[in-house]
C-alpha cells in the first residue's frame, strides 16, 4: 500500500519506470481476475490492456484513496461486464471450449496451475450467475470486501453476502455432480452439456 | 476444514498467468498510450506531493505548527527521565518522589546536539525546544498547548496515538518501567565507580537492557541523579543539569490560555506514521534543503535542526495553507516514525550520504521491521524494496 502510493507518485511525476512496476506488480492478479470473471479467459489479455491504457490515460487526475489494487480490480470488473454484456449479445464461443484453451500450454493466458480439477473449477465457475460470480471472484481474487463489491454492484452488503453463500453452494454443488449444468453451449454447432466428475470432494 | 472453506480454496487455486508474448505485448502497447499521453501532454504539471498524503481533520493553522508539534512530541520516546528508573533504588528514589523536576536534554551528542529545557510539574511539561519554542504537555489528558509569542497564537492539541498510549501518566509509567525492570534480573546493573562532572563526584550506574543502555551519574554522597546518559541504539540522550522538588512557578505548565492569545484548537493525529511519512521527510530534504543530495547523516539530532528549516521552506512554497499543513503533517509524522525506529532499538541505517536524489540504484535508507525476517530498503528514487538479510546492498 505504502509502496503504491510511492509508485503512483512517481508516475505521476512521469517516471516509466513506476508505470512498468504498478504493471508487472499486478498483472497476474488482474489477469486472473479477468480470465475468471470472462467466460472466454483469452479476452483477459484485451480487458487487461484496456484497464492500464485508462489508467495512463486518466493518471493526472487521479488521486489514491485507498488500495491501488482494488481501484485496478474494479475497473477490470468494470470492463468483464461491459464485455459480457457484448458477449451475451453476439455468443460465439462456446464454454467448453474457453475452458479447453485454457489449458492450452500454448494459449496467450494460461492457468500457472493446470490441472484437470481446477479445470472443472474454472468450467463451473462460468456457470454461475454473472452477478454470483463477481461476487466470488472480487472477494476472492481482487482482494475486495463486501462493502466495495456492494457499491460497484450497487446493491446492499447483505444482497452481496447472499451472492457469495449461494455462488460458493452452487459452485460445490456444480463440482460434487449434485446439480447439471442448466445452460448447454455449443461446439462445432452441436449442443453438449458439461461432465464433471461426480462425488468429488469439495 | 469446512465444505465452503475448499470451495474458497479450490477457487482461489484458479490463477492464470499471461505467457511471455502477453506480457510484452500488453506492457508494449501500455508504455505506447504513456509516450501518446505525454506527446499531448499541454504543459508539464508537476504533482505536488501533499496528494499522497491522507487527508486530516486539521484545516487553517499553518504546516509550521504540525512540524513543531511533532518535534516536541517526539521527544516523549526520549524526553522523560524514564531511564533513570532502574532497579537502585536509592538512585531512583528522587525520580520517582519529586513533584517537581527542571532539567536540560542534549539530544545527540553533547558537543553537537540540540539542548531542550524541561519543566516537569506532575504530570506536566514544559518544553523549549531552540527556534521552535515551547509547548505545556499534559500528560495525564494527553494534551498539548503551545503558544507562540509572535503571532500571540495559542493552539490546543488532543494527541492521538503512541503519545496517548505510552505516556498517559508521567509517574505512572516510572514505576512500570521500575516493575518491569524488577522482573528482569538478567538486565545487569553494573557499577562504573566514581568521576568528576561538573564539579561533582559522582557515582555511576551502568544498566544494559535488550534495547538500552542506561547510564545514571549520582551525587557520591546524596545518591541524586545528576546526568543520565540514554544510548538506543546509536542514538544517545544525554539529561543534565538536573534539579529536583526545586519551586517552580505553576503558571508556566498551566494549560490556560493567556490574554491577548488567540486560540485554536485541533487534533493531531499520529496515529498512522508509517515508512511513507519518513520517505516524505527525506524526498523534500534532499529536494528543497539540500539542493537534490540526501543529508550526510539523520538521526534525531539532526532531525530536530532540520525541523525549523523544514518548517521555512514549506511556508515559501506555493501551495495553500491546506497543502501546506498536510505536508507538515505528513512530515510530523515522519519525525514519529524515525523516532520509534530509533527510539525501539531497532535494526535501520542511514547510508544517504553522497547519494543523489533520484538515484535508483542506491540506497539511502534500510531498516527491519519488527518481527521481519527481510529488510526494507528505500533507494535514492524514493522506491522501496523488500531484501532479505543476504541481498542488502553493500
Amino acid at each position: 500500500m505504502l509502496e503504491d502510493s510511492i509508485l503512483v507518485w512517481r508516475f505521476k511525476r512521469g517516471s516509466k519506470e513506476a508505470l512498468c512496476r504498478i504493471y508487472e506488480k499486478y498483472e497476474s492478479d488482474l489477469l486472473t481476475l479477468a480470465a475468471n470473471l470472462l467466460s472466454e479467459p483469452n479476452t483477459a489479455e484485451d480487458v487487461l490492456q484496456e484497464v492500464f491504457v485508462r489508467f495512463v490515460e486518466s493518471i493526472d487526475k487521479f488521486e489514491l484513496r485507498g488500495s491501488l489494487k482494488a481501484y485496478l480490480a474494479t475497473c477490470v470488473a468494470n470492463r468483464c461486464r461491459d464485455c459480457t454484456r457484448k458477449s451475451q449479445r453476439h455468443r460465439t464461443i462456446a464454454i467448453d471450449e474457453a475452458a479447453q484453451t485454457v489449458s492450452d500450454e500454448n494459449t496467450p493466458v494460461q492457468l500457472v496451475i493446470n490441472s484437470e480439477e481446477l479445470q472443472s473449477v474454472s468450467r463451473a465457475l462460468i456457470e454461475l450467475p454473472y452477478e454470483q460470480r463477481e461476487v466470488v471472484v472480487l472477494h476472492l481474487h481482487g482482494d475486495l470486501k463486501f462493502k466495495a463489491i456492494a457499491e460497484l454492484q450497487q446493491v446492499t452488503i447483505k444482497t452481496v453476502q447472499s451472492r457469495y453463500r449461494y455462488g460458493l453452494n452452487k459452485l460445490r454443488s456444480i463440482l460434487n455432480g449434485e446439480v447439471n449444468p442448466v445452460r448447454k453451449s455449443t461446439k462445432n454447432g452441436v449442443a453438449t452439456q458439461h461432465k464433471y466428475n461426480s462425488k468429488r470432494d469439495f | 476444514m469446512r465444505p465452503t472453506e475448499r470451495t474458497e480454496k479450490s477457487v482461489k487455486k484458479l490463477r492464470y498467468k499471461p505467457s511471455a508474448e502477453v506480457h510484452n505485448r500488453v506492457l508494449t502497447n501500455v508504455m505506447q498510450a504513456l509516450e501518446k499521453r505525454e506527446k499531448h501532454k499541454s504543459a508539464e504539471v508537476q504533482p505536488s506531493i501533499w496528494r499522497i498524503i491522507m487527508k486530516s481533520k486539521i484545516t487553517k493553522f499553518a504546516a509550521a505548527a504540525a512540524i513543531i508539534m511533532a518535534a516536541l512530541i517526539a521527544f516523549h520516546f526520549v524526553g522523560n527521565p524514564f531511564g533513570a528508573a532502574v532497579t537502585f533504588a536509592k538512585v531512583i528514589q528522587p525520580i520517582l518522589n519529586a513533584r517537581t523536576i527542571v532539567l536540560d536534554l542534549v539530544v545527540g551528542s553533547e558537543e553537537t546536539g540540540l539542548v531542550v529545557h524541561d519543566i516537569v510539574v506532575g504530570s506536566k511539561i514544559r518544553r523549549t525546544l531552540p527556534n521552535m519554542g515551547h509547548a505545556i504537555i499534559d500528560l495525564d489528558n494527553a494534551r498539548l498547548l503551545r503558544l507562540d509569542p509572535l503571532d500571540k497564537s495559542a493552539v490546543y492539541i488532543n494527541i492521538q496515538g503512541p503519545f496517548q498510549k505510552w505516556a498517559k501518566n508521567y509517574l505512572g509509567l516510572v514505576r512500570d518501567i521500575v516493575a518491569d525492570m524488577e522482573n528482569h534480573p538478567e538486565w545487569p546493573v553494573q557499577e562504573l565507580g566514581q568521576r568528576w562532572i561538573d564539579g561533582q563526584r559522582a557515582v555511576g550506574f551502568l544498566l544494559s537492557g535488550p534495547k538500552i543502555k542506561l547510564t545514571i551519574w549520582a551525587d557520591a554522597e546524596t545518591a541524586v541523579p545528576i546526568r543520565i546518559e540514554i544510548l538506543t541504539g546509536r542514538s544517545q540522550t544525554i539529561i543534565k543539569n538536573i534539579e529536583f522538588d526545586v519551586p517552580v512557578d505553576e503558571s508556566l505548565v498551566s494549560m490556560d490560555i493567556p490574554d491577548g492569545y488567540t486560540l485554536h484548537e485541533k487534533e493531531l493525529d499520529y496515529t498512522d506514521f508509517n515508512e511513507q511519512d519518513f520517505i516524505i521527510v527525506l524526498q523534500f530534504w534532499a529536494e528543497h534543503i539540500l539542493g537534490g543530495n540526501f543529508p550526510d547523516s539523520v538521526s534525531g539530532e539532526d532531525i530536530l535542526k532540520v525541523a525549523p528549516v523544514l518548517r521555512q521552506k514549506i511556508d515559501q512554497l506555493n501551495i495553500s495553507d491546506e497543502e501546506k499543513m498536510q505536508l507538515g503533517m505528513a512530515m510530523g509524522r515522519g519525525f514519529m516514525f524515525f523516532r520509534q525506529l530509533e527510539m525501539s532499538g531497532a535494526d535501520w541505517h542511514y547510508v544517504g550520504k553522497g547519494v543523489e536524489f533520484g538515484d535508483a540504484n542506491t540506497a539511502v535508507f534500510l531498516y527491519r521491521p519488527k518481527s521481519s525476517a527481510n529488510y526494507r530498503v528505500i533507494y535514492g528514487d524514493l522506491s522501496v524494496k523488500d531484501a532479505a538479510p543476504s541481498d542488502l546492498p553493500k
